[in-house]
Parts: C-alpha cells; sequence; structure tokens
C-alpha cells in the first residue's frame, strides 16, 4: 500500500514567508493584544473624565451658590469695609494730632498770675507767647516754669523791651514741645 | 555605525530575529496608537484636572471669605455702641448744618460768643497720608471771644466732641475788652 502524506500546513518557515504575511500573522497574534489593551486604556481614561466632569460640575455650582451669598452681603461687606477705613483714618489722625486742652492745661499751670498773655499761638510743635508783665522776676518765674517741665524741649527768648508807656515789659517767647 | 548594526544583525539565529522583529513592530505600532489615541485624551484630562483644582483653590477663597463676612458682620454686632461712635466721629455726610449747630452749641455751655465759622474744602491736590481713600476734608475756621479761661474750656469741649474736629492750631489773642480765638480745625467725613 502507497502512503500517503496530507500535510496541509504550509511547507515554508514563517521566515520565509511574504512580508504581508508575516504582518498578517503578526496581526493575529500579538496586534490584537496590543489594540484591546489600549482600548481598555482609552476607556478608563474615559472613565476618568467622566469622574473629574461631574466632580467639577458640582463644584461650578457649589462656587455659583457661594457667590450668591457674597453678592447678598455686599452691603454687609461696603459696611465693613467703610467702618475699617474710619477706624484706620482716626487711628492715623490721633497720631498725628496734638490735644489742645493738654497745651492750655500747661498754660493755666505755668504761666504765673498778673502776667497778660496777648497773644498766644499754638500749633502741634509750638507755643508762641507775647506777653506783658508789670514784673520781670514774674516773666522769669514764668521762663523758669516752662524750662522745667518735661513736655517742654525747648524755650527760646525772642524778644524783650521795657514799655515806658505801659510800665512794663514785653516778651516774645517760643516754646518748643517734645515730639 | 550602520555596518556594526548590519553585522550584529547578521549574526543572530533566526528565532532572535523574530523576537527583535516583533518587539519592533509592537513598539511602532504603541508609538502610532499613543500619538493618536492617547494623546487627546490625557490632553483633554490634563486640562480638567487644572480646571478642577482651580475650582477648588476659588471655592475655598469664596469660603473663607464669606466665613470672614459673618464673622465682622457679628463683631459689628457685638461692637455696636463703639461702632455708632465711629460713625459719629466721621459720618456718611458732610452735614454742614449739623457742624455750625454743634459749635454753637459747644460756644453756648461754654458762655463763649461765636462771631465766625468758616468752611473751606481743601485742594484735592493736597496730599494727606493720615486719611484713606474714600475719606474727605474740610477745613474749619472758628473765631469767638469770651473771658481766657471759658475759651480754654471751649477748647477743651471742641476736643471732646463726638464728632471728630481735628484742631490744627489756634490763636489767642486779649483786646482790652474781651478775650479772643481763632480756631483752625479739620473736620472729616465719608463718601
Amino acid at each position: 500500500m502507497e502512503e500517503f502524506d496530507i500535510n496541509l500546513l504550509p511547507k515554508k518557515k514563517i521566515e520565509k514567508l511574504p512580508i504581508r504575511r508575516k504582518v498578517f500573522i503578526w496581526t493575529i497574534k500579538y496586534g490584537r493584544i496590543i489594540v484591546v489593551l489600549f482600548h481598555l486604556l482609552i476607556i478608563s481614561i474615559l472613565v476618568y473624565k467622566l469622574n473629574l466632569h461631574s466632580k467639577l460640575n458640582t463644584l461650578s455650582e457649589k462656587i455659583e451658590s457661594k457667590s450668591e451669598i457674597i453678592k447678598s452681603l455686599e452691603d454687609a461687606e461696603r459696611e465693613i469695609r467703610l467702618i475699617n477705613l474710619k477706624v484706620t483714618t482716626l487711628r492715623n489722625l490721633k497720631k498725628e494730632s496734638f490735644s489742645p486742652s493738654g497745651y492750655t492745661k500747661l498754660l493755666a499751670e505755668k504761666v504765673p498770675p498778673k502776667m497778660l498773655l496777648k497773644t498766644v499761638i499754638i500749633n502741634k510743635n509750638k507755643i508762641k507767647i507775647i506777653a506783658e508783665s508789670g514784673s520781670a522776676l514774674r516773666f522769669s518765674e514764668m521762663l523758669g516754669n516752662f524750662s522745667s517741665d518735661d513736655r517742654v524741649k525747648d524755650v527760646l527768648l525772642l524778644g524783650a523791651k521795657f514799655s515806658t508807656e505801659k510800665e512794663g515789659f514785653e516778651f516774645d517767647i517760643d516754646i518748643i514741645i517734645n515730639k | 555605525m550602520i555596518s556594526r548594526v548590519a553585522k550584529t544583525i547578521y549574526l543572530l539565529n533566526k528565532t532572535e530575529k523574530k523576537a527583535y522583529a516583533i518587539m519592533s513592530i509592537s513598539f511602532f505600532v504603541i508609538s502610532i496608537m499613543g500619538i493618536l489615541a492617547l494623546r487627546p485624551s490625557v490632553k483633554i484630562v490634563t486640562q480638567y484636572k487644572k480646571r478642577l483644582i482651580e475650582a477648588k483653590k476659588i471655592d475655598k477663597q469664596l469660603s473663607t471669605k464669606i466665613e470672614a463676612l459673618y464673622d465682622n458682620a457679628n463683631i459689628v454686632k457685638q461692637n455696636y455702641d463703639k461702632v455708632q461712635k465711629i460713625n459719629e466721629a466721621i459720618p456718611k455726610n458732610m452735614s454742614q448744618d449739623d457742624i455750625l449747630k454743634r459749635v454753637f452749641q459747644i460756644a453756648l455751655s461754654a458762655d463763649m460768643q461765636l462771631i465766625k465759622t468758616d468752611f473751606n474744602k481743601l485742594d484735592e491736590k493736597e496730599k494727606n497720608p493720615a486719611t484713606e481713600k474714600g475719606i474727605k476734608k474740610i477745613m474749619l475756621i472758628i473765631d469767638a471771644v469770651g473771658k481766657q479761661d471759658n475759651i480754654y474750656k471751649f477748647i477743651g469741649n471742641i476736643e471732646n466732641e463726638s464728632r471728630y474736629i481735628n484742631v490744627k492750631s489756634f490763636i489767642i489773642q486779649k483786646a482790652e475788652e474781651e478775650t479772643s480765638v481763632s480756631i483752625n480745625a479739620e473736620i472729616y467725613y465719608s463718601e
């Protein structure tokens, strides 16, 4: 009996096949795995993207509702800002200003009686006094009183004259106040 | 370099050549698919993430602001008296009439006679670092006559007035029969 050899498999090895055939075999064997993996990756990215989108939507709604609340508090915010502005302004002004009653108190304490204060000009840094006195002693007492006070930085005698008409002395002094 | 690669390939056996060929083709396909399919998706996801981070930041800022506003509103409520005093010191309008009325009352209480009260709007170009934006000021000049002690009392009362009057300078002059005082002050109001 003759032996028949039916061989349905290609006789050629895969390396000897044409390139088209090789690519086809590769596509079936490995390409589909790669495609499936890529699809899984893209689907997972899509799911993640949907998750992010939903979170973003929720946050957007929250932000919108909070914006509405802030809008409703606009008047209160304006009032609070104005109050803060006023407080800052008052604080700064108090720092830079002086106490007029403090200066008048100083005058009342240091000027001896029977000294006639003809003109007193007071500002933050200085008290200018043009005074008349029948006695030079009273004037020197006044100078001494001012000089010995801690609030006074300097006492400047700008002018002094004796008036025969008034029979007394006229003085012009500047009292420099400590800062 | 190319001849060395060719020589190396020539030295490989058939199985190794097959494996390297499969690997090269696979990497090539992965790169193509990465560029065409993955890259746009990754780009979109990155953009979403960025927007989400920004939105979270804004949400946090808004929450902080709302909390601060409620806290401040409570503080204002609790310190209502002090807030009223501040509003009286620097009121919303200039209220020239009210100032005149008040100065007249102060002069009366100190037994002083009011001679003149003048308002001068200060030059807008004049800069005063003590006043903040939104607070305006005007110059007030008060001339009055009375006794010296009453003048001191008058000045003290102006200083203690609920509306803040910032005395910049004053001049006391003794004439034959009476003593006069001229006060230069600033008054403030908010817009």
